[in-house]
């Protein structure tokens, strides 16, 4: 088996006339946490977008377990590998929260529907909102709509769950309820990709990080080395300011 | 104020006004349907990222909607059997010139309505593995719905007024009985009073209902 379980090659990205992505390669081992950090507009999100298949490539080649993203017929199963976790939760406001969790799985995995409530409820203690699975996410708050969307996307057993950061529409009381959900899935062995700038995040449960500039990927090194010894200057004055 | 009403006309009258009343609201029921369905498919036309589909569905929409339902009607009726020797019946012309131009209403009203979902919604969709055709069915228009009624019923009402005008070509429709009624008897007064008041309270009933659907809606 490949241990490389993304590996970005190359990959070059324009928004009409602007580079947003210029060259960039990354390999990311299974069961490994790597979190994507930098300033706004640097392509960080643009970079997970591609990962999955929301954004097309102008040139270079995504391949997610051993599938190229270039080859259309390969977009669904990549999609059913990789979970994602957006700013913005992106509930479905129609359904409950326990229907938001069951709707993908039955449709999309032809897991028959009582299998998928037991499923989604076991998801739902872990994330600990077992007691609104019937109400609907308008009557939750961001922290807890987050934690539906992560136990959505769980939901679908992806190899790769993937965040785009998660924690930036929170209030600041809510933002450690999905740190620790997601520091708890990183200790159960998940493949993770993060964008964030939750730097204690990083600190704690990273096995590397991937700072980005330009839409260019500047520097990649272990927590220790990164906020111990940045290579680089810009690295520097962005930990400062972030950091303070 | 002279003027004496005499409602006893219609003891006489009033089964030629039942009749009409069934005429209008079975052309507008079926106009409505069939609307619903035009306006379903040029908005999704209007919203694909094919471009035939998309001037297609722009030229309908420009043309239907601009052309006067009067200039329409007649056009199909008179015009496309000098034309082309196709004859329609009255009430089947009448059903395709209401439906065609109000289909042209609705797949602006639903392009709006599909276009206020946000693009997350879509993106959290694919990204759970859904198709575009099921993302759109099970994600998108439900939630769309809930902001096409209010407008939509507003059209419908439209629609049912708009109907009387297939009396041009001599469907007898409501409107159209009244008049006859009326040049019988020379009581026009009493017959369109009474002929309002039919409409005033059929219109009450249709938003009555879409403000039931769309409490019924909110509340799901």
């Amino acid at each position: 088996m490949e241990k490389n379980i993304i590996k970005v090659e190359k990959v070059k990205k324009y928004f009409s006339e602007i580079l947003v992505l210029n060259d960039v390669s990354l390999k990311i081992q299974r069961s490994n946490v790597v979190v994507i950090c930098g300033p706004s507009g640097c392509g960080k999100s643009t970079l997970l977008r591609c990962i999955n298949g929301l954004e097309g490539l102008n040139s270079g080649d995504i391949i997610i377990n051993e599938k190229s993203i270039l080859d259309k017929k390969n977009l669904r199963a990549i999609r059913l590998d990789l979970g994602m976790v957006f700013q913005q939760f992106n509930l479905f406001p129609h359904k409950t929260v326990l229907e938001n969790i069951i709707l993908s799985p039955i449709i999309n995995l032809g897991v028959n529907k009582d299998e998928a409530i037991v499923n989604g409820r076991k998801l739902l203690e872990r994330v600990g909102i077992l007691q609104k699975e019937n109400q609907f996410p308008s009557s939750l708050s961001g922290g807890q709509q987050q934690r539906v969307a992560i136990a959505r996307g769980l939901a679908m057993q992806p190899k790769i769950m993937m965040f785009d950061e998660p924690t930036s529409a929170l209030d600041p009381e809510m933002i450690k309820e999905v740190l620790d959900v997601m520091i708890e899935l990183a200790h159960d062995g998940m493949t993770m990709i993060v964008v964030t700038h939750e730097m204690g995040f990083a600190k704690e449960v990273a096995d590397k990080i991937v700072m980005m500039d330009e839409g260019k990927i500047i520097e990649e090194s272990i927590p220790n080395e990164f906020f111990g010894s940045p290579k680089k200057d810009r690295t520097k004055h962005f930990l400062s300011k972030i950091l303070k | 104020m002279d003027y004496t009403f005499h409602f006893e006309v219609l003891e006489t009258y009033w089964t030629w006004l039942a009749k009409g009343l069934w005429i209008t609201v079975y052309i507008s029921i079926i106009s409505m349907f069939l609307a619903l369905i035009i306006g379903l498919i040029i908005s999704i036309c209007r919203l694909s990222k094919i471009k035939i589909l998309v001037i297609f569905s722009q030229s309908y929409i420009e043309i239907f909607r601009g052309i006067p339902l009067f200039v329409f009607i007649i056009w199909l009726y008179y015009g496309l059997a000098m034309v082309s020797g196709i004859n329609f019946e009255p009430v089947t012309a009448g059903i395709i010139c209401l439906s065609m131009q109000h289909g042209g209403y609705l797949a602006e009203i639903y392009r709006a309505g599909i276009q206020a979902i946000s693009r997350g919604q879509w993106e959290a969709s694919f990204s759970l593995g859904f198709s575009i055709i099921s993302t759109f069915a099970r994600i998108i228009f439900p939630q769309a719905v809930k902001i096409i009624i209010p407008p939509t019923a507003n059209m419908f009402i439209g629609l049912f007024k708009d109907s009387a005008l297939v009396s041009i070509i001599g469907v007898n429709e409501l409107m159209r009985q009244s008049q006859i009624a009326t040049s019988l008897t020379f009581r026009p007064f009493e017959f369109y009073t009474v002929t309002a008041i039919i409409y005033i309270v059929l219109t009450l009933c249709l938003s009555q209902l879409a403000k039931f659907l769309e409490l019924k809606m909110s509340n799901e």
